[in-house]
């Protein structure tokens, strides 16, 4: 089958399955559940750092969407809808647990700086050297508009112009903090580079005796 | 490990032996009702069957699929031959040697099931015999009633299921595991497999697993009146509502790499190192 | 070795690459920039380890969350009601089993045990959802239990069956009415110690799975039984 055959004959069934979800069918929400909960769950770890906290984030998150999955007419994508709402569901804990937020429509200041760059030598290249541990730890440490939006796009996969509708933000803000959290994540590396891989607390159960 | 020909068990007075040319992968079924029924894999395209009839007015049938050249399917059937006065129990001591590529069914309600090396799936439904199986690698479904059911080795899937008896499982590769018992115990002894899936429960009896240390698996362990003992220094995770009532321990442990579900009403789930 | 920054009066140096390389990177073919990376090995290695990060998280693989967030979930939608009660397997069941000699009795057995494996393994258990009228437990007629519809018909269906077993008991062969009478008798146990449970949480879903799960067995053993009896 070809990809556009492919992905148009999921989402026949996934328009299925949201039909009979609607009509109280728990296969139904069950395979909807089970077709997501990856991508929901990882976004909400990522953008948590915390299992127990994701897990309960992506519950939540799934919980909104099955007793709202009346309302959902197909004007968008399942999946956006989903990740919106995932989305929403982490922001809003972020802002209860008084985190600050970066509103993804503010505008930097940092348009006109020179991005840093590294004049030494060519062994000081990344590449090669980014482990997943090392990139979760980094993902981790970025402001939330960043994490959300580079999660969004280079992690799951998203466009800009799904992101936007996600964030309630423009496609140039997404692309604009895409770039920003590409370059911040760069520093990080440059600045832990040559130590040991450490393990962030939030992965280290799951990445813990991963063989090369 | 396959047993060489000279162990045979020779036909004795009331004995039959048979041998059947089969394809690689034969289906072959056992319906007996009393008696051992011994299965072992071999390296040749052929069932060897030795069976010894035990009780009066009892006889063996065999039937193959396609009756000529080599059998795809083998049936053995014990039946009463008197049907004035039947016979309760017919019993009736089963040996095969079967290639190892062969599927097995097997029934045997009152007497016991053993099979070693057979790499198909196998099917064993027993009333009140003990069943083992050794080095088992295709999907496997053990149903008994009151007999204890030991799976040691097993490479494929396994579903083993008894009312009363026991359950111990020994060195698994399996992906997916799944024991269950009432009021028997359960005993898991091994390592997990990275992404495998076992959940292991049962009502009064204890679940005692033994797994070596190094062992990487996400844990639901929970019951409504038992105790919990674990030995695993594990992180905590889970969400913080819905915890059902009674003693739970949901953790991660070395990775969490299988997952584990261990359910008991009342017994004790202990959890050790090997 | 020492790259110099290029002088801003080149036409495009490394300023330049700054201000193209979001675009660049979104896919925005630019001949100069690629040039430039290529002479200026700062500007080369930004870029490398940019495109490093993205490889690097392409591959971030995705993580699964623990059978625990579904069956939350599924608890929370049947109780808010959500989840519409369906002809399921044991309505389905109830129906199927016969009191009279058909399948093998291993056969019925093997039946009744994939029901319950299935049950069991894959949660295929009503909630209460609607509240029944309560069906009083076997062993005492106390404190009623509240059940579904389809709960009560299994439980009435193994009452039945277990009637008939005991009519025709007697006519077992010895060994066999013992394994089964000594299965059926921890069943039993079991059965009354979850409806005690029950009594005292009614809200304690794994009782109650229990519950369903023993009643399930039960109907197994008495369907084998009564093959097994009436060959």
């Amino acid at each position: 089958m070809s990809r556009q055959k492919q992905a148009a004959s999921s989402v026949a069934t996934e328009t299925q399955l949201i039909a009979r979800a609607q009509r109280g069918d728990e296969e139904a929400f069950a395979a909807l559940f089970e077709a997501h909960k990856r991508r929901v769950y990882s976004l909400c770890l990522r953008m948590i750092g915390n299992p127990t906290e994701a897990e309960d984030l992506t519950q939540e998150a799934f919980l909104q969407l099955f007793r709202k999955i009346s309302t959902f007419r197909g004007e968008s994508a399942f999946s956006t809808w989903l990740h919106r709402l995932a989305v929403n569901v982490v922001l809003m804990h972020l802002r209860k647990k008084g985190l600050n937020q970066i509103s993804l429509d503010e505008t930097e200041n940092s348009q006109g700086e020179p991005i840093k760059r590294d004049y030494g030598d060519e062994d000081r290249r990344l590449v090669g050297s980014i482990d997943r541990i090392g990139l979760n730890r980094a993902i981790a440490e970025l402001p939330p508009g960043y994490r959300t939006v580079f999660i969004l796009h280079d992690v799951e996969g998203y466009e800009h112009n799904e992101i936007a509708e996600i964030m309630n933000c423009s496609i140039g803000n997404s692309k604009s903090q895409l770039h920003k959290a590409r370059l911040k994540l760069r520093e990080w590396f440059k600045e832990h580079q040559g130590e040991q891989p450490k393990r962030s607390p939030a992965h280290a159960a799951n990445e813990s005796k991963e063989s090369e | 490990m396959l047993v060489p020909a000279g162990l045979l068990m020779a036909a004795g007075p009331g004995s039959t032996e048979k041998d059947i040319p089969t394809s690689p992968t034969p289906r072959v079924s056992i319906s007996n009702v009393a008696g051992k029924v011994v299965v072992k894999g071999w390296d040749r395209l052929r069932i060897h069957v030795a069976y010894t009839i035990v009780s009066p007015n009892t006889a063996v049938d065999t039937e193959q699929v396609p009756p000529q050249g080599a059998a795809d399917k083998v049936r053995f059937l014990t039946y009463t031959t008197d049907r004035t006065e039947p016979v309760p129990n017919p019993t009736v001591d089963y040996v095969l040697q079967v290639p190892t590529g062969a599927s097995l069914e097997i029934q045997n309600p009152q007497g016991s099931v053993q099979t070693d090396s057979v790499r198909g799936d196998i099917s064993v439904e027993s009333l009140g015999g003990n069943v083992s199986i050794v080095d088992s690698a295709g999907h496997l479904s053990i149903r008994s009633v009151a007999g204890n059911i030991e799976v040691i080795r097993p490479a494929g899937r396994v579903e083993a299921s008894s009312i009363n008896g026991n359950l111990h499982f020994v060195n698994s590769t399996s992906q997916r595991l799944r024991g269950n018992t009432t009021s028997g115990t359960i005993l898991y002894e091994g390592d997990f497999v990275p992404g495998g899936s076992y959940v292991l429960s049962d009502y009064s009896g204890n679940i005692t697993i033994l797994c070596p240390p190094s062992a990487s698996f996400e844990l639901d362990a929970k019951t409504v009146r038992g105790k919990l003992d674990n030995q695993f220094p594990m992180v905590p995770r889970g969400p913080k509502s819905f915890l059902p009532p009674g003693n739970s321990i949901f953790g991660t442990q070395g990775g969490g790499k299988a997952t584990l579900e261990v359910t008991s009403f009342s017994g004790t789930i202990h959890i050790r190192q090997q | 070795m020492r790259e110099e920054r290029q002088e801003s009066n080149r036409k495009f140096g490394c300023q330049e690459f700054d201000a193209n390389l979001a675009a660049y990177l979104e896919g925005e073919e630019n001949s100069d920039l690629r040039s430039h990376a290529e002479e200026c090995s700062a500007c080369g290695i930004l870029l490398d380890d940019i495109e490093a990060i993205r490889s690097a998280a392409r591959e971030l693989p995705l993580e699964s969350p623990s059978p625990r967030v579904w069956s939350n979930i599924r608890a929370t939608l049947a109780q808010e009601g959500y989840i519409r009660e369906q002809e399921s397997f044991w309505q389905r069941w109830a129906g199927r089993i016969t009191f009279g000699p058909r399948m093998a009795p291993v056969a019925a057995l093997a039946f009744a045990l994939t029901l319950a494996i299935v049950l069991l393994f894959h949660g295929d258990i009503q909630q209460n959802v609607n509240p029944a009228p309560a069906l009083p437990s076997v062993a005492e007629r106390a404190t009623p239990v509240s059940l579904s519809d389809v709960q009560t018909n299994l439980i009435r269906t193994v009452q039945g069956m277990e009637e008939n077993y005991k009519a025709r008991e007697a006519s077992l062969d010895p060994s066999a009415k013992q394994v089964y009478a000594a299965g059926l008798a921890s069943l039993d146990s079991s059965i009354r110690e979850c409806m005690e449970s029950l009594r005292n949480q009614p809200e304690n879903m794994l009782a109650r799975e229990y519950l369903m799960r023993a009643y399930a067995q039960k109907a197994e053993v008495l369907a084998s039984a009564l093959e097994y009896g009436g060959r």
